[in-house]
């Protein structure tokens, strides 16, 4: 092998080592990054929330991390509600509340929620419902 | 401190070894120190990937290119210094992170004495990067009693592939480290 081959061979193994060096580097970079944002949350959650007042609506939502039930249900819709010392309380769904002895309650993954609206936050794939019951359905739901 | 009773101004026999004659002391000084700088640059850049980081095999490639004290030389300082300059800083850890990264530098050149080979030199970069983990997380049992070395297992084996993907780009300029140590 002349000198000119050894140069050739040596400049082909600079290129061939550092190509497969960076491709394990940026594929452990990016595969970390992915891996990370995972364990972690991510910067958004995808959530789905049920509106039951009488007529039954559902909506996919992608929503950022960390976002209280309260913030997601603004997102998409008017919400009144009133706040006390345990947290807010929603009284009023797109014009719908107010009524004698019917109120809003609400539901995380099938699970009637024990903390406020605005103290709850998502996870991702959380099924949020909220229902506009009456006091005698209502009932069975608060202890 | 004569040169013959088997140290340098109170250096070790194996800094003598490997650092002998002045011309080519100053030359391994300069490829061992641009690869040492290198890494450290490497392992403040990647500090927010955990055990993705370029120190630990310099310090390895060091020891295989230029003799187990300047591998130990490497690692040992290496990491010391970068611990200044990352998240964490220094604390309980940096004392095993610089023996093990030391001790796994050194072993570097008990690869290359059996063969210069591409197999041996990346069978340095596994080998050296276990006896990194294995020395750090032995450590940390005796500052964090009870903690549980299984979840150590995943960064392990991203320090591995770390170690094995740098290493690869340092195995790329073997030859140009070598030349330049020799000039």
């Amino acid at each position: 092998m002349d000198s000119e081959q050894i140069s050739d061979s040596l400049r082909n193994d600079k290129i061939i080592y550092t190509g497969i060096g960076l491709a394990v580097i940026a594929g452990l970079v990016l595969g970390l990054e992915a891996g990370s944002e995972s364990l972690l949350g991510g910067d958004e959650v995808e959530v789905t929330l049920n509106i039951d007042d009488g007529d039954w609506s559902t909506e996919n939502m992608v929503v950022e991390n960390n976002s209280t039930v309260l913030g997601v249900l603004n997102t998409s819709h008017q919400v009144e509600y009133t706040e006390y010392d345990m947290g807010a309380f929603v009284t009023s769904i797109d014009g719908t509340g107010g009524q004698e002895d019917y109120s809003w309650l609400y539901f995380v993954n099938g699970e009637s929620a024990s903390s406020a609206v605005d103290r709850n936050y998502v996870s991702e794939g959380d099924n949020i419902t909220f229902r506009y019951l009456h006091s005698n359905e209502t009932s069975q739901y608060l202890n | 401190m004569g040169v013959e009773g088997g140290t340098v101004s109170g250096l070790p026999e194996v800094l003598e070894n490997d650092f002998s004659g002045n011309k080519s002391l100053s030359r391994k000084i300069l490829a061992a120190g641009l690869l040492m700088v290198s890494g450290i640059a490497g392992r403040i850049a990647f500090q927010h990937l955990p055990s993705v980081e370029p120190l630990l095999p310099a310090a390895i490639a060091t020891g295989f290119l230029f003799g187990r004290s300047s591998g130990f030389a490497s690692g040992f300082t290496g990491f010391t210094a970068t611990n200044f300059l990352v998240w964490g800083g220094q604390g309980p850890w940096s004392l095993f992170q610089a023996f093990g990264a030391g001790i796994a530098g050194s072993s570097g050149s008990y690869f290359s004495s059996i063969s210069d080979s591409r197999f041996s030199f990346f069978s340095s970069m596994i080998a050296g990067t276990l006896i990194y983990e294995l020395i750090v997380n032995a450590g940390s049992l005796l500052y964090m009693p009870g903690i549980a070395l299984v979840g150590a297992l995943p960064f392990i084996a991203v320090h591995l592939a770390s170690s094995i993907a740098f290493g690869s780009i340092i195995y790329g300029f073997r030859t140009d480290i070598r030349q330049l140590a020799k000039r």
